[in-house]
This record gives C-alpha cells, structure tokens and sequence, in this order.
C-alpha cells in the first residue's frame, strides 16, 4: 500500500501531507473516545459553579469561588478563595470529595460526608530590588468534610443549590486525642446544569 | 469488689439500658470554638463547664441542646439507618463576641454496646449586631436512658 502523502495528486510537500493525515487521525481518535464517554456513561452528572463565603475561625466572612461536578450520591468540588493586602497575597483552596444521602425530613434536603483537602498558600512580596525579603509558604492539611445542601429543580436539567458546608480539620499530630481541631466553613449559593 | 457492690453496678447499668423513657440524655464532652480562632483542647482533669453539653432527644426526634457553646438550641434529629444522625434547628447561639438568635446543624454517630457512645460535630450560625458568630464543638459522649 503506497502512502497516502504520496498518492495525492494535489499534495503540495510530504510534510504538510504528514501533518494533514496526523491531525486526521487525531480528530477520529478524539471524535471516538468523546463518543465511547458518551455512550458509555449511563449515569447523568450535573456541573455546576457558585458564589461562597468562607469562615476560617475568626467569624470574619470572605468572598470566592465554587466550581462542582455531581454524578448520583457522588459530589466533587472546589472552593477558592483569596485575598491581597499591601504585599501579601492569601489563597484558601479546598477541595471536598463526599457521598450525599437524602434528609428525611424533606426531599430538597441532603447531606454529604467526606474528606477535605486544604491548601493554604501566603506570599509576601515587597517592590524592592532586593528580592530576599520575599516569602512564600504553602500548607497542605487532610480533614473531614461535612455539609447540609439544599437542592431544587428549576427546570429537567438546570438546579439551584445553597448549603452550608464544614471542613475539620486535626490541629496537630495530638488533635485526633484531644479533639482540638480546626475549621473552613462555607456558605455558598450555586447552580448547575445536567448532561 | 465485693458480690454486693457488683450486684448494685449491674443493677444501676440496667436502669440505665433498659427503663422505659421518653426519650435519652447524652452527655458530650469536648472542647468548643468559641470565636478566638480554633478550639484549645480538651481540658485535662475534664472539669472545664466550657467543654460539656446536654443533649435531650424525644420519642418524637426533636432535641433540646444545652451548653455554653454553642448555646441554647431546639432541632429535629434524622436517624439514618447506619446509626449515624444529622440534626437542625434554633435556638440562642452564644460565642465570646456575643449572644443571638441563630442556626444550628449536627452530625453524630452513636454505637451502642454494654454503654452507648456517641460523637457528634455541631455548628452554629448566629446573628448579633453587625456580624455572625460561628461557634462549633466537636465533642464525644455517652447516652443514658436509651431503650
């Protein structure tokens, strides 16, 4: 079988020719993996983003972020939250993976236990030439996450939800002893669609 | 121990499995978060009033909640099958910025065996003059009355 690149009778150089046929097979691999998902995910999952407030211990409330991916009883999502003041810079991020189960008492109700992952990233950078005094130090903590969500159909495939979710986290290699912890809070508004 | 002291143990423990209530008294011990950054430990001897709550369930779910933190609340319990609960509700919610009206939710787990046991994380949100108060409490227990 001769080569395609060869066998053209417009192709302008071998190379450009290649780099059709490559980009070809490329797309039809693409085209069957997208496909293969689709049809093969029975189960639908919903996206979703929102707006929070976050707690961290000190009753002071800051804005962020939320980004979710639901499928069934399994929920994923990312809070983000960061703030600048003068030459420093903080970011709280968590991630919560958690497994949801109706509340009997009503059917918008759920709530969801899993673990938490914490990043904590501060930098301080001074406008100096001297970039010695500059710092940056990121903390990573393991922790329980724990939330109650309210969620409501506006439409078949587009829902509204509020919740109100907490991280704990084990304050030291002797918190899981003494039960002293610390704690992200969450409150957050959202909405997301169904595929 | 003498036959006779075993003898009134046994009966006490009883008393304690198997009255007839009208509902069951858990008593939490844990260290509370009281709006000055994160909880301090659990006091060491366990004599700190700040650390004990009170927790009366009824017949019908509902609980009453009684500590100094988080506050004074009122909730409707949801048993799941596994044993674990999850609890909301109302009441007073205090912490050392100050004292409003506010929210709570709970999430618990009791197992029972010769006693029963219980932890419980609990969360509040109250509303005072020009911000909100968060104290929470991660605490463990035991439970009397239960039949």
């Amino acid at each position: 079988m001769t080569s395609p690149c060869i066998a053209h009778p417009i192709q302008i150089n071998t190379t450009f020719c290649y780099q059709r046929v490559l980009r070809r097979f490329i797309e039809s691999v693409l085209t069957s993996i997208l496909s293969f998902f689709y049809a093969g995910l029975a189960l639908a999952f919903s996206t979703g983003v929102g707006l929070t407030a976050m707690e961290e211990g000190d009753d002071r409330y800051r804005p962020g972020v939320m980004v979710q991916f639901n499928s069934g009883s399994f929920d994923a999502r990312l809070y983000y939250s960061s703030r600048e003041f003068g030459p420093v810079f903080e970011s709280t991020g968590l991630l919560s993976v958690t497994g949801g189960f109706p509340v009997p008492i009503s059917s918008w109700l759920f709530a969801h236990t899993g673990i938490g992952i914490l990043q904590e990233k501060t930098k301080i950078a001074y406008t100096l030439n001297d970039s010695s005094f500059d710092k940056s130090d990121v903390r990573y903590n393991l922790g329980m996450a724990l939330g109650l969500r309210l969620k409501s159909h506006l439409t078949k495939d587009v829902h509204f939800e509020a919740g109100w979710d907490s991280f704990l986290f084990p304050a030291g290699v002797t918190g899981g002893i003494l039960l002293s912890t610390g704690r992200k809070q969450i409150i957050f508004l959202g909405s997301g669609v169904q595929w | 121990m003498t036959i006779r002291t075993l003898r009134v143990f046994v009966l006490i423990t009883m008393l304690f499995m198997t009255t007839p209530s009208y509902g069951d008294l858990t008593v939490h011990i844990g260290p509370a978060s009281v709006g000055g950054g994160g909880p301090n430990p659990i006091s060491i001897p366990p004599i700190n009033p700040l650390d004990y709550e009170f927790v009366w369930l009824t017949e019908n779910h509902t609980e009453w909640s009684l500590s100094l933190f988080p506050g004074l609340l009122y909730g409707y319990r949801a048993v799941m099958q596994s044993g674990g609960y999850i609890s909301a509700g109302a009441g007073m919610v205090l912490n050392i910025h100050g004292v409003g009206p506010g929210f709570y939710t709970a999430f618990g787990f009791d197992h029972c065996a010769w006693l029963c046991f219980n932890v419980e994380y609990k969360q509040a949100i109250g509303f005072i003059p020009g911000m909100l108060i968060n104290p929470y409490a991660l605490r463990i227990g035991l439970v009397f009355f239960r039949n």
